[in-house]
């Protein structure tokens, strides 16, 4: 009896430990029912092909760290359920630390141990912990980039009505169930005082700050930075009411998505909490033509079916992300405009639910997403290209900016001066 | 190639155990376990790999040489003095060997601050790990030659898989090749064996992975925040969880190791005997990295003459050798700082202050050697830049917590993670364990002798994962002790299972050998 244990205990871990190899072989021979690839991780994957590159030696295979480090991580990638099994340990973890925090007296604490994500149980919360003003963000913040390029088109281009709307992410309101907890938060002050007071008289300032808890609570999304796109509509009725856009109150809406889990639930592997995708419907925006330039998704018309009737960013709960906030440097005709306006508008994915809103009120609308891809001109050279007639910035800070379109930021001379 | 990874765990093992075991001559085992074992090496170091079948040829020959019997006419003390210059050559060759890799650059700098020019190039070589590990295996094995106590191994295939045999070959423990010698050719695999080897190595890797690892976040984060950003609670918090990491780092590494080899058919000596559980730092030494204690002792401080001297030249001699300690345990200042700490320490408890020690209550006891040994983590752990600022924290110089709020620090988060580790260094569970053994089948339970002394510590070898043992279990009672142990294998199972989950998730994973 103890030996047949003995040899069952042993066989069992020796299967166990091969797993992950028999996995990646069976992913090659039967690539339907088996898979290295992971959801939740996007870009991860066990192709051990992809770690050695053609014609490594053996001595490069013994001697290379990188092809080291490629294989470790395409053999744990390799694992069967790869998704559950780190899920899985992040919950092990947060176990471990919710014990802490509740001998500790702390509701709110990380979503595993070194997380810079916070599980929040009071208010169904995964959140980023705040930043803090001697980060580089706060650092990038007290520059004044993006403010100082916009006066200064607003300075060189008086025909030209500027508007910057001060667009919160979650992770930027003192109502971030961490901004108690941290020293040194970025606060409000911080924030008007590197932006609305360095702006000058010519631009048009919306500071669309959380209004209040419930504002907070029910305008952003639980598992995610972004906004919902409800609250998203709040914040462009209030740049219409300064613009003279059509203003969109009390909208037909369409609940896209329940049980979406956002990127703070992904990156912070925790899937606690579920968020609830709620779109509004823009009335003639069927009739808008969209050209993208660059884009990392199809700039799809929102509410789309597909053919089974479920929303098409339904797939898998993972990647309406990608499909209903992906960012785009795309312009808009809109040929049922009563005008032959041209908007320019300098954004980034929170603006996504409310593009066709904004394209509504004009001819043409360019949007681009400086942040998110490499845009070579500077704002002004955007500007002298386009000849708008607006300009709307909706963002916060240059931070994101200045790292990948750092010639944007440039304050650069008109075109004919 | 470190044992917590997904490449040793998931490729590597499998396919050396399965051809290990397929393999039926004793012979083709013992060939397939050296070439294994260089492939371990060389996957990180193909070019030290030489430098490692270098060492054994040299240290085979050196043994060959030392054993030839005296010639025709040959005298002995011809022979003897033969033998003893063969024997400070392989000393030399050694110690020159792994002097070189390791402290060539410390010494380099070291005499260029003093002279203040580059007087000395500083080679900034890299350090082939394990070097330290293997040259003692290699200098024991040489020195018992030359002593008598083991023949020199003609066989230089089991030489080299004796020096370079992978589970102990980076991290340790020292094993003494007479410890081993007879294993070469007639260790006994056994499925008994093999699942108490199993065991074993999975407790170990639940020991790195989900306690070392764990406690190095938060270690790790309070040494990079610094002592004025983290004040008295984040600089005890971030020591206590440095203690915690480098107890369990360095045990259930070698847990794996011996748990590696028993699968194997090897019994290895155990090298960590629950050290924070000591009363005393002459206790803490005899259970913590017992073959390196041991090794210094039969190899340095014996020869110097051990306790049969003068007072003054006992406390010279101790000094001596925990000075090598140090310095063998890193190239750097405080490492050597750190080995003269508990020289003069074992020098007080010996000559000053260690009977009214021994007077005092338990429970005071215990926190004098927690206290001594954490500080003595301190000394390890930061550089001389590093350390005076934090010792500043420490004592409250920054305040409580510093410029950081408590939720900040993080340090609550690791509460639960204190509790399970302060468990885990203690005996409890396996006392636990073989006391309801004793229970279910009716038996007496009998504790072994006194932890830390050398018979009870040879005694332990065959335990299987305790560290205490049970009076001999009646047949009668067997069935119901197999269920038992079932649900301790599925528990095992279960152990396994999460740290593959913590490996695989890519959770943090430091590797705290590269300076040996």
């Amino acid at each position: 009896m103890r030996e047949f244990i003995q040899i069952v205990f042993s066989v069992a871990a020796l299967i166990f430990v091969l797993l992950p190899v028999a996995n990646n072989v069976m992913s090659q021979v039967d690539p339907e029912n088996y898979t290295v690839e992971s959801k939740l991780t996007a870009g991860k994957t066990g192709s051990l092909e992809e770690v050695v590159p053609l014609g490594a030696t053996a001595l490069d295979v013994l001697s290379d760290k990188s092809i080291h480090e490629g294989i470790e991580a395409a053999l744990s990638a390799s694992a069967p359920c790869y998704d559950q099994v780190i899920l899985f340990n992040a919950a092990l973890q947060r176990t471990a630390i919710a014990q802490g925090a509740a001998l500790s007296g702390f509701s709110v604490y990380p979503t595993f141990f070194g997380s810079k994500y916070y599980h929040d149980d009071e208010n169904e919360i995964i959140g980023f912990i705040t930043y803090q003003r001697d980060s580089s963000v706060g650092k990038e913040m007290e520059k004044q980039k993006l403010m100082k390029v916009v006066n200064a088109i607003a300075s060189n281009n008086p025909d030209i009505r500027v508007c910057v709307d001060l667009v919160y992410t979650s992770r930027m309101t003192e109502y971030n169930s961490s901004f108690g907890l941290v020293s040194n938060p970025i606060n409000h002050d911080f924030i008007r005082a590197n932006t609305v007071d360095v702006l000058s008289d010519e631009v048009l300032v919306i500071d669309d700050y959380p209004e209040s808890q419930d504002d907070y609570v029910t305008g952003w999304i639980s598992t995610e930075h972004h906004w919902t796109p409800l609250r998203a509509l709040t914040s462009y009725n209030k740049v219409a009411s300064v613009m003279d856009w059509m203003e969109y109150h009390d909208p037909d809406t369409v609940a896209v998505v329940d049980g979406w889990y956002g990127s703070y639930a992904r990156m912070g592997l925790d899937m606690s909490f579920t968020s609830q995708m709620v779109d509004f419907v823009v009335p003639g925006a069927e009739s808008i033509q969209w050209k993208n330039y660059v884009t990392n998704s199809a700039m799809l018309p929102k509410n789309t079916m597909d053919e089974n009737g479920e929303p098409l960013f339904m797939d898998g709960s993972y990647m309406v992300y990608d499909r209903y906030y992906g960012s785009s440097y795309c312009e808009a005709i809109n040929e049922e405009a009563d005008n032959e306006r041209t908007c320019l508008v300098v954004c980034n994915s929170m603006i996504r639910p409310i593009k066709e809103a904004v394209a509504s009120n004009y001819y043409q609308t360019i949007f681009v997403d400086p942040s998110n891809y490499l845009v070579a001109q500077t704002f002004q050279g955007l500007v002298d290209k386009y000849a708008p007639d607006d300009v709307v910035i909706f963002g916060l800070e240059g931070r994101t900016i200045a790292q990948k379109s750092p010639n944007f930021l440039s304050v650069a001379k008109p075109a004919n001066e | 190639m470190v044992f917590s990874s997904s490449t040793f765990l998931f490729a590597f093992l499998p396919v050396a155990l399965v051809v290990y075991f397929l393999l039926i001559k004793r012979e083709l085992r013992n060939i397939w376990l050296l070439v294994v074992s260089l492939a371990f090496y060389a996957w990180g170091e193909p070019v030290y790999v030489l430098l490692l079948l270098v060492s054994i040829a040299v240290n085979y020959l050196f043994a060959i040489c030392m054993a030839e019997k005296p010639k025709h006419g040959e005298m002995r003390q011809s022979a003897a003095r033969r033998n003893k210059a063969m024997l400070i050559l392989a000393v030399v060759f050694n110690i020159a060997v792994m002097g070189f890799f390791k402290y060539e650059g410390f010494l380099a700098e070291s005499i260029n601050s003093v002279v203040g020019s580059e007087l000395v190039p500083v080679l900034e070589l890299a350090l082939p790990i394990g070097i330290s590990f293997y040259t003692l295996q290699a200098l024991s094995y040489v020195i018992d030659v030359y002593r008598g106590q083991v023949p020199a191994q003609r066989n230089i295939l089991h030489l080299g898989m004796y020096i370079a045999c992978f589970p102990q070959l980076i991290a340790g423990p020292i094993v003494r090749y007479k410890t081993v010698a007879k294993q070469i050719l007639h260790r006994k695999e056994s499925l008994e064996r093999f699942t108490s080897g199993l065991r074993l190595f999975v407790v170990g890797l639940a020991k790195k992975v989900l306690l070392a690892n764990v406690c190095a976040l938060l270690a790790d984060k309070m040494l990079a925040m610094g002592g004025p950003s983290i004040g008295a609670i984040g600089a005890w918090a971030g020591l206590l969880a440095y203690t915690f990491q480098i107890f369990f780092d360095f045990s259930g590494y070698s847990d794996m190791a011996i748990g590696l080899g028993r699968m194997m058919g090897f019994e290895y000596l155990r090298n960590f005997n629950y050290p924070y559980i000591s009363k005393s730092i002459a206790e803490f030494w005899r259970r913590w990295h017992i073959s390196l204690y041991a090794f210094f002792r039969d190899y340095v401080y014996i020869p110097l003459g051990g306790s049969r001297v003068s007072t003054g030249r006992w406390v010279v001699n101790a000094l001596i050798v925990w000075g090598i300690t140090g310095l063998w345990h890193g190239a750097a200042w405080h490492y050597v700082l750190w080995g003269l700490y508990y020289g003069v320490l074992l020098i007080g408890e010996k000559l000053i202050w260690g009977k009214l020690l021994a007077k005092l209550p338990g429970v005071i006891q215990h926190l004098y050697a927690i206290f001594l040994f954490m500080l003595g983590w301190l000394i390890f752990w930061l550089s001389e830049d590093q350390l005076p600022q934090y010792a500043q924290a420490l004592v409250g110089g920054f305040g409580l917590t510093g410029t950081s709020t408590l939720w900040e620090l993080t340090v609550w988060e690791y509460i639960p993670v204190f509790g399970l580790c302060t468990l885990a260094s203690t005996p409890l569970i396996p006392m636990v364990w073989a006391r309801m053994k004793a229970w279910i089948v009716g038996v007496s339970y009998v504790p072994m002798k006194q932890a830390g002394s050398v018979a009870h510590v040879k005694s332990l070898a065959g335990a299987p994962l305790c560290s205490l043992e049970c009076v001999a279990v009646s047949k009668s009672k067997a069935a119901a002790l197999a269920v038992v142990e079932l649900a301790v294998d599925i528990a095992v199972l279960v152990l396994l299972a999460v740290c593959c989950a913590s490996l695989v998730s890519g959770s943090y994973n430091p590797f705290i050998y590269f300076q040996f």
